[in-house]
């Protein structure tokens, strides 16, 4: 049978309407990446040194801009269905199989991420604005806030993946840019070494990932997590040799590539460098932002690639007990080298590693039941409410302790925690404000962090209904005895401020000498923003309905089928 | 009973005012704070009283919601559909029964105590009348916390300014003394935390969702709820069913009691305390001994008894037990102290032994006993700590060692001290005696060897007593001590109160064991009848 002769114009009239559907739920990653091409084109066209800021107003705008839109894809309850409908598919590029499965999946978890992102990035600018050291490399201002649009289109994507190909893709666009936004401050070495690191671990772990990526490939013949979990539950419902060594071995190597980007033991080893050198904001939206697509895409992949062994009722993997003992290892890990930092930014830096450990607790619970999502659409998984909760706590403490923090060394130049000595009679409002944030970290109750915990050890306490047993509790008390460790090190940092006197610093060789006494003043914009992190801090900690409802709709969406 | 009045948060918020105040007011302005935080502390004190003269003391509490007076309830955390974590229902819920109405008087009495002893706190004054307000606050809101959660952040509310307190007004090795408290409390809290997550779990009440207006089950919080068997969800970690059931409400009592051990101070757990004493200024020792060390044995009381009273008959012994090496290496480790202030320390160690004794009587007398030693040991610790300080601010020592004669050279002082010593050491007439005395006449009835043996306690505290007093107030006095001067006004007013009240309750004990009476009563009977749980009669009778 001759072939026929590709009809190019039917076939573009068949694909048009598919093609518009995507594009219509693509709103605020175009919007994204538009922005990107204007904030670049703006910058040429600013000759005034004094009016490059604009820049970094206009990619505000475009961050708000982009969060609304990603609010506009929230799907509200409905209550005519009675029940909550499920997230959409779009860009379809293979109809071979009975349903077509597309590249990125627009749903509440998706928005969520995408909502933190957006907040993360306005609050980050915000941030750069009054940050000295990008205030010193003026010029460049074009090139530092359109590279933040760039990385936000990665981080918004990497939630949303549901092909390898596309996490792949998504994970690199916000790795590339990060490491150029790490080494922004060219002249400063710190900088310039902490970019060449992170550069270094990020291509090896992306490269163990790719290799994991295509193992799975290998085994399932497709891309797709959900094709791959339809044809692993297939291969799994006929008793016989299963491939789980094979399948053991790529999940370890993609959690490469995931663990480097929430920095989760034992990929961790770039974080405290690249904390350390990058300029502060960078560091708070890699802290936050970045850390928290890292879950996203870390989540969607171990929740739906696995499906249930149907003879067993477990999934086909143990993957909650690796993530168990991941956990245990990264909050282990972060919480005892935090002990041992002198620098405020490299503390804060483990003490990030340690807080992706608690977070990871989160997961864990979720895989422990997984079988609960797949079997109804309603009830959501308590371990993924808890990580959400945990995430929107954290995102305002952490931020709110890194900004104090670059307000700090602006004007001493400084980033020692005994350069903090005396700090509270020089500047009261910040040290108490940054107490309050590491008080919320440590999670101690009234601040949100105590929330955050408080769901986290809440879902991993949850019985087992068929065995009554609580299957991870050696995790929980691994988290409790963490917490009390992490006191140590944020309370240092108090003691610091408000209990050591300046006197009797001890004079570190060859480090100058800082003044340690005399107020220091800060403009009234750079003090509304503390209070933009602190009113968050202690008003959800208080009243936290509206945060854990938000975080439950979240869930109830996640079912992606 | 003054009905739908808010006391309770009123005496528990007032000090949150006094801090709004203070914080507006610029920081040299030393006699205001001062004013502000002895008016707000007597006015707390006031209402305390109220609270006193209105309070019924023929309505049990305990575990009937009806019988709690002063009651408060508003609903503060409701979240239903949710439906992963169960429906969740977290209310601001605040009452008092006989045990809590005790502990309130005696936080009243001694914050308002505190703070005269504050006067003596000559470095940042603003800084430190905040932190003490927020104390008294965290303490006034355990006691009168009904709800788990509500509880648990008002205990987690009183860290963070203690260590503070500490930390900042402390003596030289403050910072040390500071973190050690705030570890060691933390620890416990942190597994109190997980305990009660199991308990939320393990608890489920019916109620009017405010939504669809549909009852349906929610998990609370809700201490008055955990203590009812009926409220439990079949099949959960602390029904007491099914398979390692009886183990997991040991493990839930231990978590529990883990948390209250420590700030007890229970041995092995009690190392943090002589630390802190030592460092802390004056008031806030007299806050540490006087209210914060109640909160533990209040804590055992109220939650452990209340919500795993099986158990806690189970592991009575063991309570009698560390009650018993408390008093007596308490004694002995207090025996060996040149530090004046380490002396009370461990004394208070000693004497919160008789606490745990009397509690592990599980009988009226020995509870009776051991609440009122609670208030007595307030009170008298109080005035210990505050005589520490007067010399101490005048010597700016505290060795035993060092002094002798001061009897001579400061008569007004030496009266004072010879009646907290007594009283400390439970001479008759004095209110320690009748708590002791009805600790041991508990303690008799179930445990009689170790009640024998803990009657030891008394000779070695005797001992330590006198042996100090000798040391310090009699034989010659040494040339430095020639320009010592007597103990002044403001610290007259600070102690003699309270030496009346020791007198007082010593000669006529009925205002404060009247009022507790009927609740201790409830409680026993409470505790008894509750149901060993299935499997439990091997572990009880082995």
């Amino acid at each position: 049978m001759p072939q026929q002769p590709l009809d190019l114009t039917s076939l573009a009239k068949s694909v048009q309407p598919l093609v518009n559907f995507s594009l219509n739920n693509f709103i605020p990653e175009t919007i994204l990446t538009v922005g990107f091409l204007v904030a670049v084109v703006m910058d040429l066209l600013i000759k005034d040194r004094k009016q490059k800021q604009l820049t970094g107003y206009f990619a505000m705008l475009v961050f708000a801009a982009a969060g609304i839109a990603a609010l506009m894809q929230w799907i509200p309850f409905d209550p005519k269905v009675q029940g909550w409908k499920g997230g959409t598919m779009i860009f379809f590029y293979t109809q071979m199989l009975v349903q077509p499965f597309g590249m990125l999946v627009v749903d509440n978890f998706a928005v969520f991420f995408k909502l933190i992102i957006s907040l993360t990035g306005i609050f980050v600018i915000a941030m750069s604005l009054f940050s000295h050291e990008v205030e010193v490399r003026r010029t460049k201002f074009g090139e530092y806030y359109s590279l933040l649009l760039g990385m936000a289109v990665g981080m918004f994507l990497m939630p949303a993946s549901t092909d390898l190909i596309m996490m792949y893709i998504s994970l690199e666009l916000v790795s590339i840019t990060s490491y150029i936004l790490t080494g922004f401050m060219k002249d400063s070495p710190r900088s310039s070494e902490a970019s060449m690191k992170y550069l270094l671990f990020g291509a090896f772990s992306s490269g163990l990932m790719l290799y994991g990526f295509s193992i799975l490939y290998g085994l399932t013949g497709s891309t797709n997590i959900i094709a791959i979990k339809a044809v692993l539950s297939t291969i799994y419902s006929v008793p016989g040799a299963h491939p789980t060594m094979a399948l053991w071995f790529a999940t370890i190597l993609s959690l490469a590539g995931m663990g480097y980007k929430i920095s989760a033991a034992p990929f961790h080893f770039w974080t405290p460098d690249v904390y350390e050198g990058a300029p502060i904001p960078i560091t708070a939206l890699l802290s936050v932002a970045s850390k928290a697509a890292g879950f996203g895409l870390l989540m969607r992949f171990l929740l739906f690639t696995f499906p249930m062994n149907p003879a067993s009722g477990n999934p086909i993997l143990n993957w909650p007990l690796l993530i168990a003992v991941l956990s245990a290892l990264t909050m282990t890990l972060g919480n005892f080298a935090a002990l041992q930092q002198s620098n405020i930014k490299r503390m804060l830096a483990y003490s990030t590693i340690a807080h992706a450990g608690y977070m990871l607790i989160g997961l864990v619970a979720a895989g422990a039941e997984v079988g609960l999502i797949g079997q109804t659409v309603t009830s959501g998984s308590a371990g993924i409410v808890s990580i959400m909760i945990y995430l929107i706590a954290y995102l305002f403490m952490n931020l709110g302790a890194f900004y104090i923090i670059m307000l700090i060394a602006n004007k001493t130049g400084s980033e020692e925690i005994e350069d903090y000595r005396g700090l509270a009679r020089r500047v009261p409002l910040l040290s108490v404000a940054l107490g309050l944030f590491l008080i919320s970290l440590t999670g101690i109750p009234l601040t949100v962090g105590f929330i955050g915990k408080l769901y986290i050890f809440t879902a991993i306490m949850r019985l087992d209904p068929v065995t009554h047993e609580i299957k991870y509790l050696w995790l929980a008390v691994f988290a409790i005895l963490n917490s009390v460790v992490s006191l140590y090190y944020y309370i240092r940092v108090m003691a610091a401020m408000f209990i050591k006197s300046p006197e009797e610093r001890p004079t570190i060789s060859g480090a100058p000498m800082i003044a340690t006494d005399g107020a220091m003043t800060f403009s009234f914009p750079s003090k509304v923003l503390i209070f933009a992190f602190l009113v968050p801090v202690l008003v959800l900690g208080v009243y936290f309905s509206p945060m854990v409802e938000f975080a439950g709709n979240v869930v109830r969406f996640f079912n992606m089928q | 009973m003054a009905s739908g009045f808010p006391f309770l948060s009123l005496l528990t918020f007032l000090p949150i005012l006094g801090m709004i105040v203070i914080a507006f007011i610029p920081k040299d302005k030393v006699l205001i704070f001062r004013g502000i935080a002895l008016g707000v502390t007597g006015l707390q004190m006031i209402f305390a009283v109220i609270l006193w003269m209105n309070y019924n003391g023929s309505m049990a509490g305990i575990n009937h919601p009806e019988s709690f007076q002063f009651v408060e309830k508003f609903s503060w955390i409701r979240l239903s559909g949710l439906g992963v974590f169960g429906n969740i229902a977290i209310d601001y819920y605040m009452g008092i029964d006989g045990l809590s109405v005790v502990m309130v008087l005696l936080t009243a009495l001694v914050s308002f105590i505190g703070v005269l002893a504050s006067f003596s706190v000559h470095k940042q004054e603003k800084g430190y009348f905040l932190m003490y307000l927020l104390l008294v606050t965290g303490m006034m809101g355990v006691f009168c916390a009904l709800d788990f959660f509500l509880f648990y952040v008002f205990w987690e509310l009183m860290l963070l300014p203690m260590y503070f307190l500490i930390g900042i007004w402390g003596g030289p090795r403050r910072e040390y003394a500071a973190i050690k408290f705030f570890l060691y409390t933390l620890l416990g809290s942190v597994v109190m935390l997980l305990v009660m997550i199991g308990l939320y779990f393990s608890t489920q009440v019916m109620m009017m969702d405010p939504a669809t207006h549909k009852t349906v089950a929610y998990h609370t919080f809700n201490l008055l709820d955990m203590m009812n068997p009926a409220n439990a969800v079949p099949g959960s970690i602390f029904h007491g069913l099914g398979k390692d059931a009886v183990t997991w409400r040991y493990v839930g009592y231990l978590g529990l009691f883990l948390g209250f051990a420590i700030k007890i101070p229970m041995f092995p757990f009690h190392t943090w305390l002589p630390d802190a004493h030592v460092e802390a200024p004056t008031a806030v020792s007299v806050i540490l001994a006087g209210v914060l060390l109640k909160m533990g044995t209040y804590g055992i009381l109220r939650i452990c008894f209340g919500v795993f009273p099986e158990i806690a008959i189970a592991t009575s012994w063991y309570m009698a037990l560390f009650g018993f090496i408390n008093i007596v290496y308490g004694a002995f480790c207090a025996m060996a102290q040149k530090d004046f202030k380490k002396l009370v320390a461990y004394s208070s160690v000693s004497h919160m032994g008789y606490v745990l004794l009397g509690m592990s009587a599980l009988n009226s007398q020995g509870i009776t006993g051991a609440v009122f030693q609670m208030f007595n040991h307030g009170t008298i610790t109080a005035m210990l700590f505050l005589c520490v300080g007067v010399l101490y601010d005048r010597a700016h020592t505290r060795g035993l060692n060092e002094f002798g004669g001061l009897a001579n050279k400061m008569p007004k002082y030496f009266a004072i001290i010879v009646i907290c010593f007594f009283a400390s050491l439970g001479l008759p007439a004095m209110s320690g005696f009748i708590s002791e005395a009805f600790v041991f006449l508990g303690a008799f009835q179930t445990w009689q060897t170790l009640t024998i043996l803990s009657t030891l306690g008394i000779i070695l505290t005797a001992a330590y007593m006198l042996w100090a007093l000798q040391r310090m107030f009699l034989g010659t006095l040494p040339e430095r001590w020639n320009d010592l001067t007597d103990i002044n006004t403001r610290e007259m007013i600070s102690l003699v109160p309270l030496a009346v009240i020791v007198i007082f309750l010593g000669i006529y004990p009925s205002p404060i064991i009247n009022l507790m009476t009927t609740s201790v009563n409830q409680l026993v009977i409470f505790v008894h009848a509750a149901q060993p749980v299935v499997g439990q009669a091997a572990i009880l009778h082995p």
